[in-house]
């Protein structure tokens, strides 16, 4: 009996200690010390003023940082340019911490606990949440002061100001890249049948040219499935020309007649020019699509590239990343999706040390290094011309060019409106509706369109 | 057709046939995620059909293991799991003896809210027990995750004990008293050896729970080097595109715990769940 008690109660101690073994006890180191985050967070600008100088008097200060979307490689990116910062800047502290996925729903619940990064560096934030619950502060005061300021792309920044939901025009981050939206073209297919896709009545007449069901070979993949309106709607408005969501006189722009135009004519392909199976491609099938080489073309971003490299065994004569085709006035129109960037948290103690980090790796070396890990393109406008690994790989030094062109435009989304996005979940299925016949591009967009102009008029009490 | 071979179609039709597509059903996506771990990472993507890897490598395994620092999260998952695991099976225990032998003031509205508590989702209550944790200086820790295991596992566990406590004669435990036993003793040396597949289940149970565990520890750590298994293997999935054959290799590791242990525990479980079928 008392061997029994023995044993069982050595187990039991033994899990308990081995389980308190990794128990710091501790939450979140870059809080730790000074105020208490209740007490910072009502006031965001009076907090940064008050602690603003604590970085620049050399006293010991230690960040927090999370980084969303890692993956292993990204994490050692992460990882060696913080400690290259703090073998720069001995007086700092950086902890990193690592998320896979979008880790919305884990820094929600940590920013309402008071428990959030100093420095959240996402890969594509969803910054209205965070700017509404005032979990960051706006960085116009710091980023006014930097004087590394004109390098970053001034459209990147605006897209950044459209983001602040309090109507303020306020800068929440300092954006570091941005993806395109682009047509992965098989290069060799358009050579064959001598197509091209610069406008785009040529890229309809492209589609159709490489198409030949006898061999199983489509002109185009259509992602039918979920995500596909998203992708819709930036064609739809990169074929009008439109170049805003609601027009001056606040009205819906999304069933403009072109707009309705173009629905019809490339949801009408499929069937004819795509696999029946189209009708349900989310973005794995449709990648699938091109890269097994069922398809000749979709539309994507270039954060593809990599698994475009690996299906072609790095063969770039096979395939290229080709911007949004000229519309009839001339331009392309693209939307600047939601760039990455940092921002500082409200509860963050040592908001000019944060943004000291956020300054060093928004510029050269490690934005470049940053940008070639996510596959986005820098908007440090020196790295977006001289980098060599932009000139290496087609696809950005298209984009760049893109970029830099005066006849890119991009459209204002309206994307921090509330509820915008919540739409596109039943203009997937009005698109299959569409595809098959059952509903007219008219009917699809008229739905869509006065569901943005709730949205828009709600927010704006009209 | 004689009754012997009719007997035999139909045992073959009812049994073996259904039998063979389940196993076919369950087998099959795990025969493939072994092929796949073995597969190098360019055949995947561009979508070649093997089911026999040509050729055959074990980069994703090392990768994995070593890159994507699955001996880490492999180490932390044994920490939680077998941490809470144990405290699981001995309170579970005690509270299934004393559901079942003892008569007590709100016994029936406890094993109520025992049952309420399987009922709500966890994401509903995520940020209270954030906030609690953080209180409680917990939220960063190995042991706040493995007191949030047991707190969680323990209700239904503890129910299931009851059934199979349920199902021993209360005259054995008379009998074990009047030969001597105390209450701890009839526990430990009555009662554990008669319920010990319904014991082995509970403790199976558990710890498969506690292994696939996600939400509490993604959202609960905030230091990386103390993710679990499931977290560490979503460091896999890109925003763009997926390492199939490294995913598959860390998916396949991260079984052999649960296997291994159900290969050991594999003939007590069945009994354990017949046991406790018939008894309320």
């Amino acid at each position: 009996m008392r061997r029994t008690w023995k044993t069982a109660a050595l187990t039991l101690a033994g899990v308990l200690v081995l389980s308190g073994c990794g128990s710091n006890g501790g939450t979140n180191s870059g809080t730790s010390g000074g105020d208490s985050p209740q007490e910072t967070s009502g006031s965001q600008e009076t907090t940064a003023a008050k602690q603003g100088n604590a970085g620049s008097e050399k006293e010991p200060v230690t960040l927090s940082l999370w980084a969303d979307f890692v993956t292993p490689e990204r994490t050692r990116y992460v990882e060696t340019m913080v400690a290259d910062y703090m073998a720069a800047h001995p007086e700092v502290k950086i902890e990193v911490t690592p998320l896979p996925d979008s880790a919305d729903d884990k820094i929600m619940t940590a920013y309402e606990a008071g428990q959030g990064p100093d420095i959240f560096l996402s890969s594509g934030p969803d910054i209205t949440s965070h700017i509404n619950g005032e979990y960051v502060i706006p960085l116009d005061e710091y980023f006014e002061n930097w004087d590394q300021k004109e390098l970053i792309l001034p459209a990147a920044v605006e897209t950044v100001r459209q983001y602040d939901v309090t109507g303020n025009n306020r800068l929440y981050y300092i954006p570091n890249g941005i993806s395109f939206t682009v047509l992965w073209v098989r290069s060799d297919w358009l050579k064959d049948t001598n197509s091209s896709v610069d406008t785009w009545d040529h890229l309809f007449e492209a589609v159709e040219n490489m198409t030949d069901k006898a061999n199983n070979r489509y002109g185009i993949a259509i992602r039918g499935g979920k995500g596909g309106a998203k992708f819709l709607e930036r064609q739809m408005y990169a074929y009008s020309g439109i170049l805003s969501k609601f027009d001056e006189n606040g009205k819906c722009t999304i069933n403009d007649p072109k707009n309705v135009e173009f629905v019809e004519r490339y949801l009408g392909l499929y069937g004819t020019c795509t696999a029946e199976g189209d009708l349900n491609y989310g973005w794995t099938e449709l990648a699938a699509a091109f890269d097994s080489g069922s398809a000749g073309m979709i539309i994507h971003n270039l954060g593809s590239a990599s698994n475009h490299m690996d299906a072609f065994d790095g063969d770039q004569s096979k395939f290229e990343a080709i911007g949004m085709p000229l519309n009839d006035q001339g331009t392309s129109v693209n939307l600047m999706i939601q760039p990455g960037g940092m921002t500082i948290s409200s509860t963050c103690r040592n908001p000019q040390a944060a943004f000291d980090f956020i300054a060093y790796m928004t510029t050269g070396e490690p934005v470049s290094q940053y940008c070639q890990q996510w596959g986005v393109v820098p908007v440090d406008q020196e790295i977006l011309e001289n980098a060599a690994w932009i000139d290496e790989q087609p696809w950005y030094e298209a984009s760049a060019e893109k970029l830099l062109d005066e006849n890119t435009l991009f459209y204002n989304q309206y994307s921090w409106l509330p509820g915008h996005d919540d739409i596109y979940g039943d203009m997937d299925t009005a698109s299959q509706y569409v595809m098959t016949g059952e509903m007219t591009a008219q009917e699809m967009l008229d739905e869509w369109a006065d569901y943005l102009q709730d949205c828009y008029d709600s927010y704006f009490h009209k | 057709m004689k009754p012997k071979t009719k007997k035999k179609l139909i045992r073959v039709l009812t049994l073996y046939l259904p039998m063979t597509f389940f196993l076919l059903f369950i087998g099959i996506p795990l025969l493939w995620a072994l092929s796949l771990s073995f597969r190098e990472g360019s055949s995947v993507i561009k979508g070649e059909f093997q089911f026999l890897p040509d050729p055959v490598t074990i980069a994703n395994y090392v990768y994995v293991w070593t890159r994507n620092r699955l001996n880490r999260y492999f180490v932390n998952s044994m920490i939680t799991s077998f941490g809470s695991v144990f405290v699981i099976g001995f309170l579970a225990l005690f509270n299934g003896y004393a559901m079942s032998r003892f008569a007590f003031k709100g016994k029936r509205i406890f094993m109520v809210i025992l049952l309420m508590t399987q009922m709500i989702p966890l994401i509903f209550n995520m940020s209270s027990i954030f906030l609690m944790m953080v209180k409680l200086k917990l939220a960063n820790s190995l042991f706040g995750i493995c007191l949030l295991h047991i707190a969680s596992g323990l209700p239904y566990n503890s129910l299931m004990m009851k059934s199979f406590i349920g199902g021993i004669p209360r005259e054995i435990d008379e009998a074990a008293a009047i030969d001597g036993c105390n209450r701890a003793q009839i526990i430990f040396k009555v009662i554990l050896p008669a319920v010990r597949p319904g014991f082995t289940t509970v403790i199976a149970y558990a710890f498969i729970t506690c292994w696939n565990e996600y939400l509490l520890s993604y959202t609960l750590l905030t230091d990386a080097k103390k993710f679990p298994v499931s977290v560490g293997l979503k460091y896999l999935v890109g925003e763009y595109s997926t390492d199939y054959s490294a995913l598959a290799a860390g998916c396949i590791i991260a079984l052999i715990p649960p296997i291994l242990l159900f290969a050991y525990v594999q003939k007590h479980l069945v009994s354990g769940m017949n046991a406790g079928a018939v008894k309320g």
